[in-house]
């Protein structure tokens, strides 16, 4: 196989997933759930067969265009429709709340109680300020977000007036 | 390349895409990426296979067998691990205390192979300079680092103003009149 050829393939690669990526709107992979990675991944890994001409540029686009117009389609879908949206993505889980673990939850996560420790250290708050929190919740993103009690939380300007 | 294989490439890609949908949907928010280096592994192993399926590389039917079964036990892995503690730290790994009190931890920093340096470094992405300021900074299971401050080094709470805040429009007015202000607690 020629390398002048392989360039070719890798620039219009490189420039289509560019344009795909643009078009769909995505700001950020990290910011997205988990779904959202792993359909990059595939992306990124479709490339490779074009590269090495183990399929045509027209099997490319369909397959990478195909993909990336069924995603469009099901975020602008679930955008209208809240039921949709939580049968793709998912809703936040609360964790904990009060200070207290919401053992159901955990298990419906297949997490234990060290997990919720980690998520929980992650965020800057230990075992022993689990009392200050008020509502901990897994997002969708797979994150852990951590809501502290008012005289927990830090201050703000209107506390000073 | 004519155009009914483009569509049956594109059926395919359609097929794909919701069969995934259902494997993520079903392994839940803490697979797939953050949870552990394994778990990273996963998702990309995940991501190889499926795009062999959509070029009709294998047959669809393979390539569903070869998902379903690396995520059956990418489940029956979460799931043993919230039941015996003993193989959640055999696949996921334990997490190593770094810095305790604001005292590196030189045998646990051996352990997973990080220096003095690196360790600062993990600290500064925390915003933390001085190590003083840290009461338990931990190497998570996924390789980040996670930082509780001191008490004295958190930011300000609601807490730190005192309980007198129901005087405050008269500490205020005080003010105003030439007194001196609360002092902070520490």
């Amino acid at each position: 196989m020629e390398p002048g050829h392989i360039l070719v393939r890798a620039l219009f690669a490189y420039l289509f997933l560019l344009v795909l990526v643009r078009l769909s709107g995505q700001r950020s992979i990290a910011q997205g759930t988990a779904f959202d990675f792993v359909l990059a991944l595939v992306l990124g890994d479709m490339v490779d067969d074009l590269l090495f001409a183990e399929v045509s540029a027209a099997t490319f686009v369909a397959a990478t265009g195909t993909l990336a117009l069924v995603h469009l389609l099901a975020a602008d879908l679930s955008r209208r429709s809240p039921a949709l949206s939580h049968l793709v993505s998912g809703s936040p889980t609360v964790l904990l709340q009060d200070g207290v673990p919401n053992l159901r939850n955990l298990r419906r996560e297949r997490l234990n109680e060290d997990d919720l420790e980690a998520l929980l250290r992650r965020q800057g708050v230990a075992r022993e300020a689990w009392g200050d929190v008020a509502c901990a919740r897994l997002e969708s993103e797979g994150e852990l977000s951590v809501i502290l009690r008012r005289p927990r939380r830090e201050l703000q300007e209107g506390d000073l007036r | 390349m004519d155009l009914q294989e483009l569509l049956l490439t594109a059926a395919r890609a359609v097929a794909v895409y919701a069969l995934m949908l259902v494997v993520i949907r079903v392994l839940g928010k803490r697979t797939v990426g953050n949870f552990s280096a394994f778990d990273l592994l996963v998702a990309l192993m995940l991501g190889e296979v499926v795009d062999e399926v959509i070029y009709g590389d294998v047959s669809f039917l393979q390539g569903t067998v070869a998902i379903g079964t690396l995520a059956a036990v990418e489940y029956a892995n979460s799931w043993l691990s919230l039941r015996s503690q003993a193989f959640a730290r055999l696949t996921e790994g334990a997490p190593a205390r770094l810095v305790v009190s604001g005292q590196f931890q030189r045998r646990e920093m051996g352990r997973e192979h990080m220096s003095e340096e690196d360790v600062r470094a993990a600290l500064r992405l925390q915003g933390v300079e001085d190590p003083q300021e840290v009461r338990q900074a931990t190497l998570e299971t996924d390789g980040e680092v996670s930082v509780i401050r001191e008490r004295w080094a958190e930011p300000a709470q609601k807490s730190d103003l005192g309980p007198a805040r129901k005087h405050a429009k008269k500490d205020a007015k005080a003010k105003r009149a030439g007194g001196k202000g609360r002092k902070r607690r520490d």
